[in-house]
């Protein structure tokens, strides 16, 4: 993953390992914990855009079938929350396997629009089976996660949980994209007809992608189950993905930058309630103000602002 | 690479009747040549004589309407380019196609991935073997360019280099992929005396090698100096194929596209 990844993670690693250490407020705990699990989802969603070149409007639908698989097999169903997340997580595997096989074939963005219809028939879903899912009323009754016997509640025990599944998909991640497959995925970026005449499979490197991404936002949304107890369809919808993919662009497409925009775009609402009923106004503003000003996301945004500041110095 | 390895007399590659209709316009014209292994071939023709329409078949980018391209005896057209690649056919492009958001050696190291085996399961999770395969993806890729002479440029960004070295990195690209046959579109074009010196350098090595070359090319001192056997295109017609002596004095040839006043390095 390169020296400047690896010692970036350590340091980041260290920062949340000590975090509860000084900040004990179960606020701001269960903030850190949303952006744990939005960062989740996000790290995914930048694999696809930021190194696949693709974008989906649909991930808060894995996001959401990761979280009714949960909740439902473990309340109606009796499974292990262990064994309900991989039940989720392989059915959101094969979800994007169906998707993502025929769409990805083809060149150009069917992609998005597929995920943007698969998004809408999840939604729907969730909100008709009534009997199975409680429909727009919502699930409630959602266990919290167990290890042998003892309860992950909130706090800092589900803020460890999060965090240390965060960090390691955030390895994984590096890993993906330092490697022989990370190497492909850019140059898809430089030259597609170059890539594909170098021996490289395009459309099924963007399936994998998509399939790994669709695993993250599945994670997320159990993680997310389990900790709110409650879940209901608005949760999952169409804004939900859009969020999420605001996340990735404002972070700037990269793995860190996903970080960022998780962060961010969680902890924002919190404090723009001050602004009352201009809440939605300021957050709009700032969204386009960072977008018009480092078009490149955050990350880059902030990196090119320190190097310029120390060039002038 | 196929260093050491016996010459056979079977033809590398053979093309049969190979036909291109775009449009209703007949870009290539039931061709027919094969190319023998270890040789160097180069095709030439005036502009839209269907060159590139010809590689891109061949390599797998475009489909042809009719005919068969055999190579080492096996169908390959209608296969997908990347599975062409993984046959032992690599090529560099007349514009030139490289990676330009990567640096010089990682375009390199991307030639590898055909030869290479690790998916991303396995990368992910940095399983055994991952660590001792990059390790071979980056050396291999030093060595090809050492061959080309960029290797004191491996860590500039590849969009920084000049035209004439552009040219070399993808010779490099195609390298790594341990190609048997390597289609060259254009090489020497836009460089200068001394890169088209060192461009034809690196073509003998490569046949040195063992590899089998397709030039396209319209440098005619670079053709003629390098070339075993050269064929002539002309609106996707083959109007002669002989070596460059045989060229060089075919009428037809002359009158089409050499013309009389041209001397050859």
């Amino acid at each position: 993953m390169g020296k400047n990844n690896f010692r970036t993670l350590i340091i980041f690693t260290i920062c949340l390992g000590v975090f509860p250490i000084f900040i004990q407020s179960d606020y701001f705990l269960s903030i850190m914990i949303f952006i744990g699990i939005n960062a989740i989802a996000a790290m995914g969603l930048s694999l696809l855009m930021g190194y696949a070149g693709q974008i989906s409007l649909g991930h808060a639908a894995f996001f959401g079938i990761g979280a009714y698989c949960s909740s439902v097999l473990t309340v109606k169903f009796g499974f292990s929350i262990f064994a309900a997340f991989i039940c989720g997580v392989f059915l959101s595997v094969v979800m994007a396997v169906a998707i993502a096989v025929p769409t990805l074939k083809l060149k150009g963005h069917y992609l998005a629009v597929a995920t943007l219809g698969f998004g809408e028939i999840i939604y729907i879903i969730f909100n008709e089976l009534l009997d199975i899912t409680g429909g727009p009323s919502g699930f409630s009754g959602i266990p919290h996660i167990t290890f042998f016997g003892h309860a992950v509640e909130g706090g800092i025990k589900y803020f460890y949980l999060v965090w240390a599944i965060a960090i390691l998909l955030l390895i994984f991640s590096l890993n993906v994209i330092y490697s022989r497959i990370g190497r492909a995925l850019r140059a898809v970026h430089g030259s597609h007809v170059a890539t594909e005449a170098m021996g490289v499979n395009v459309s099924w490197l963007k399936v994998q992608v998509f399939i790994l991404s669709a695993v993250y936002a599945s994670i997320g949304g159990s993680l997310y189950a389990h900790f709110v107890t409650f879940i209901s369809p608005p949760t999952f919808s169409l804004f939900a993905s859009i969020l999420l993919l605001i996340m990735v662009v404002i972070g700037g497409s990269n793995i860190w930058g996903a970080l960022l925009g998780a962060g961010i775009l969680t902890i924002l609402p919190q404090y723009l309630t001050a602004f009352k009923d201009f809440d939605i106004l300021v957050y709009g503003v700032i969204l386009m103000a960072i977008l018009l000003f480092m078009p490149e996301g955050l990350l880059n945004g902030l990196t090119s602002l320190v190097k310029w500041l120390r060039e002038k110095r | 690479m196929v260093e050491g390895k016996a010459l056979t007399l079977q033809p590398i590659l053979e093309i049969s009747q190979l036909r291109k209709v775009i449009g209703g316009t007949i870009v290539l014209r039931d061709l027919n040549f094969s190319v023998m292994p270890s040789k160097i071939k180069a095709i030439i023709g005036p502009n839209g004589a269907g060159k590139t329409t010809l590689f891109n078949i061949i390599t797998g980018m475009v489909r042809s309407t009719g005919g068969t391209v055999l190579f080492k005896g096996k169908v390959i057209n209608g296969k997908k380019s990347h599975l062409i690649a993984q046959e032992g056919i690599s090529r560099t492009f007349q514009t030139i196609e490289l990676f330009g958001n990567m640096t010089v050696l990682e375009n390199v190291m991307v030639g590898r991935h055909v030869r290479t085996r690790m998916g991303l399961l396995r990368s992910g999770l940095r399983l055994p073997g991952v660590k001792m395969e990059e390790k071979f993806i980056l050396e291999k890729a030093q060595e090809k360019l050492n061959m080309v002479g960029l290797f004191h440029k491996a860590n500039l960004m590849a969009s920084t280099l000049p035209l004439g070295e552009t040219k070399l990195l993808e010779v490099a690209r195609a390298l790594a992929t341990d190609p048997e046959l390597i289609l060259l579109d254009e090489p020497a074009a836009g460089l200068n005396e001394t890169e088209i010196l060192r461009m034809t350098e690196i073509i003998g090595k490569i046949r040195k090698q063992g590899m089998t070359v397709l030039l396209v090319e319209h440098r005619m001192e670079v053709v003629m100096g390098i070339s075993d056997e050269i064929i002539v295109l002309s609106y996707g017609e083959k109007i002669a194929e002989g070596t460059p002596d045989e060229i060089k004095n075919n009428r037809k040839v002359i009158d089409i596209y050499l013309g009389e006043e041209i001397e050859y390095a």
